[in-house]
């Protein structure tokens, strides 16, 4: 283990933004909506099954204009960017994606198109070391696509963040309009976890609905490993060659016993997808991408040798990208990640920068 | 019934004997089977435990309605495992013997059924049950006296957990019954207080309780992934490994071994490298969120590696064989890891071909042998001794 340098060109993948109240994303809504926006089921707002205590922001973050941390540009490009020598941020809101796990399909087409809006107007066009996660509402997939045609076109728009909860694993027919259209634009998709479970997605678990949020907690990564086997085996990647699917707070450890289950599984039932013409595992490593907040790893630090075993395996050094997910309660400063500390230098200094920075084509 | 029969000299079935085929175990020791799909020829074979009015059921609609949704082509069956005869696959005890317990050395096999476990599924519990029944009638009065060196599973209904409870307290007395087992598709999450009455019957009766793929996403159980349904069968046997997770987690954050204290959970075909980041979470969250389980006193890591077992089959392949060791051994693979084959499936385990010949010797025997002699310890003393 080494301690890394900062290195001046950190680029961080997950960074949680918000607005100040909803009165910002009211200025981008159609009237017809207004009075769902404050109806309190109609904000787009997580509201978990499991209860966590202390989680929220981080209790350094801070916005000097009052709201909750995270949805003041200038605080958060001083504080963080500026902070920590981040040269590039991506910007993800927690809460939008949960608008695809609602029933209606109008009211959240039209919020996703109010968030981008307003991301482009109140944070991309404020700092060119923003970078967006557009949203878009899943429910109707040719209304999606056209969403990402348009806001999409932003230069500083990098990827379509999609909700973990969902009704059909994303490799699924019903999706595919939502990738070809990013791919048009250039751009990648993420899924956050936080989703699961909740509105019309499926339970959290493949056994049905656990009891407590540790458990919940526990689960979150086979939601990420369903999407992915469901993506690659759907051949995404083979129609969309520059695509990448970028995976945040689900772990990564996981990962090499599902590629080893998944590749082996290929070969005798590759009938079932003859549009592949590599091994699955070949496919996932070079499209997908994990952030590094929240990795699982061993309780003791003199442990963190154990946790590079497992990602040396999935080649780490390679696949995983810079998180902090700030200004969340459990945010990861570069230097204190235990996944980046685990690293060689060289690692390090992908992780950090030069994986993300050829992801989105930066500089 | 005699019990009593059993051969001492390993890998040797009184067909083998017979035959000169008798020979010193390629390891030294004896292979212990914890996964072996033997079956009833036909259906008739169960007419006779069936009451009256599931006897027409069984023979028109068996376990279920859709029993095929994520079978192959290929069907689930080695095309090899057809007798001689035109048994078929794992229905013919004499060619069991000869096609895999002679020539791999098996001491013991746990005979887990084949075909049956769907009945996990049905949504009339008391159908499911009966055949559950029926079964296991079946395995103690016609299948385990063709062949010593056959253990008995006890199937069950978990839909309804009271009256699964009262048939492992009913038929698991039996000798060479030495666990109950179930399907892994379900309703819920196995840790939950619904199920209490079968772990609470299975530890009294000395019995682990196995659970068993191959169910996920048939009749009322929960989609085969949270994220929904697959398309194809590659994804849906990739994405079995994760049910195994959910019920895992399930069973200890829900304190079923707190509540146990002698209970033992054995996962079958579930694999094993995704143990460590999994107890790596759950003993990490397990500090953040150790008020809503209060039950647990001790690292959820600390159950799991006390009272979860893995079969070994099928067996993980990288690449590079010693990413399997390093995960292994991160897992107390050494410990926790039982040596299955699944004969007569497709996907068959060879004991002497699967493993990376890189593997310690020790390991080797404790997960080919010893593992599964100590968590059958109780019955294997009473046959072994001829009480």
């Amino acid at each position: 283990m080494s301690l890394p340098a900062a290195p001046a060109q950190l680029i961080d993948c997950d960074v949680h933004i918000t607005w100040r109240t909803l009165d910002e994303l009211a200025a981008h809504l159609p009237r017809v909506w207004q009075s769902r926006l404050r109806a309190g089921r109609g904000t787009p707002r997580i509201q978990p099954a499991f209860y966590v205590p202390g989680c929220g922001f981080h209790k350094e973050a801070s916005s000097a204009t009052g709201g909750p941390p995270g949805s003041d540009p200038e605080t958060l490009a001083r504080d963080w960017l500026d902070g920590h020598g981040i040269a590039y941020a991506v910007l993800n809101h927690l809460d939008m994606p949960v608008v695809s796990t609602w029933g209606d399909a109008d009211y959240p087409r039209d919020l996703a198109r109010a968030y981008n809006d307003w991301l482009i107007e109140r944070w991309l066009a404020r700092d060119r070391r923003f970078l967006g996660s557009m949203v878009v509402a899943t429910q109707d997939p040719a209304a999606a696509a056209a969403e990402i045609e348009r806001a999409g076109a932003h230069p500083q728009v990098v990827q379509v963040l999609l909700a973990s909860g969902t009704r059909l694993p994303y490799g699924a027919p019903y999706y595919h309009p939502i990738y070809k259209a990013a791919a048009r634009r250039g751009l990648h998709v993420a899924i956050h976890t936080g989703t699961e479970g909740l509105g019309t997605s499926n339970p959290p678990t493949s056994a049905g609905w656990p009891t407590y949020a540790i458990e919940w907690r526990a689960c979150q990564p086979q939601n990420l490993a369903a999407h992915l086997v469901s993506l690659v085996t759907e051949g995404i990647f083979v129609r969309h060659p520059e695509l990448t699917l970028v995976l945040l707070e689900g772990g990564a450890a996981w990962l090499p016993q599902l590629l080893w289950r998944l590749d082996k599984n290929f070969k005798p039932m590759r009938l079932e997808c003859p549009w592949l013409t590599e091994l699955p595992s070949a496919y996932i490593l070079r499209h997908v991408r994990f952030g590094t907040q929240g990795i699982e790893r061993p309780a003791d630090p003199a442990d963190a040798e154990q946790l590079w075993t497992y990602l040396r395996m999935m080649e780490g050094e390679r696949t995983l990208v810079y998180a902090s997910a700030y200004p969340s309660w459990d945010m990861e400063e570069p230097t204190a990640s235990a996944v980046i500390r685990g690293a060689s230098p060289e690692a390090q200094q992908r992780i950090q920068a030069q994986n993300a920075r050829k992801l989105y084509h930066l500089d | 019934m005699a019990i009593t029969e059993v051969p001492r000299e390993a890998g040797a079935s009184p067909q083998a004997r017979e035959h000169g085929r008798v020979r010193r175990p390629r390891l030294g020791y004896p292979l212990f089977d914890v996964d072996v799909h033997t079956s009833f020829r036909s259906k008739q074979d169960l007419l006779p435990y069936l009451p009256e009015r599931y006897k027409q059921r069984w023979q028109d609609a068996g376990v279920g309605d859709s029993p095929a949704t994520f079978l192959s082509g290929a069907g689930g069956n080695r095309v090899d495992a057809v007798a001689l005869d035109g048994s078929p696959a794992g229905t013919s005890a004499g060619f069991v013997a000869e096609q895999l317990l002679d020539p791999y050395d098996i001491e013991w096999a746990v005979c887990t059924g084949n075909g049956i476990l769907g009945l996990g599924t049905i949504p009339d519990a008391d159908y499911a049950a009966a055949l559950a029944r029926a079964h296991n009638e079946w395995t103690v009065n016609h299948w385990l006296p063709q062949e010593p060196r056959f253990l008995g599973a006890l199937v069950i209904a978990q839909q309804d957990p009271s009256h699964a409870a009262a048939e492992i307290e009913r038929a698991g007395g039996h000798p060479r019954i030495v666990e109950v087992v179930m399907s892994s598709g379900n309703i819920a999450p196995f840790g939950q207080r619904r199920y209490d009455p079968i772990y609470a019957a299975a530890q009294r009766m000395g019995l682990p309780v196995a659970i068993h793929p191959g169910t996920e996403g048939r009749s009322i159980t929960t989609p085969p992934t949270s994220a929904g349904y697959p398309a194809r069968r590659v994804e849906w046997h990739t994405n079995l490994s994760l049910n195994y997770i959910a019920h895992a987690t399930s069973l200890i954050c829900e304190g079923v071994f707190a509540k146990f204290p002698d209970l033992k959970v054995i996962l079958l075909e579930g694999g094993v490298s995704w143990v460590p980041p999994l107890l790596w979470r759950l003993d990490a969250d397990w500090k953040l969120l150790r008020a809503e389980v209060p039950h647990l006193t001790e690292l959820p890591s600390a159950y799991f590696r006390r009272h979860i077992r893995l079969s070994s089959q099928p067996i993980e392949e990288p690449e590079d064989p010693q990413h399997l060791l390093d995960a292994w051994r991160l897992a107390d693979a050494e410990h926790t890891v039982l040596f299955s084959s699944d004969y007569p499936h497709w996907d068959f385990d060879d004991p002497y071909a699967a493993f990376p010949r890189e593997m310690p010797d020790e390991w080797k025997r404790r997960i080919y042998r010893e593992n599964a002699r100590a968590l059958f310890a109780e019955k294997l003393a009473a046959l072994e001794t001829g009480t």
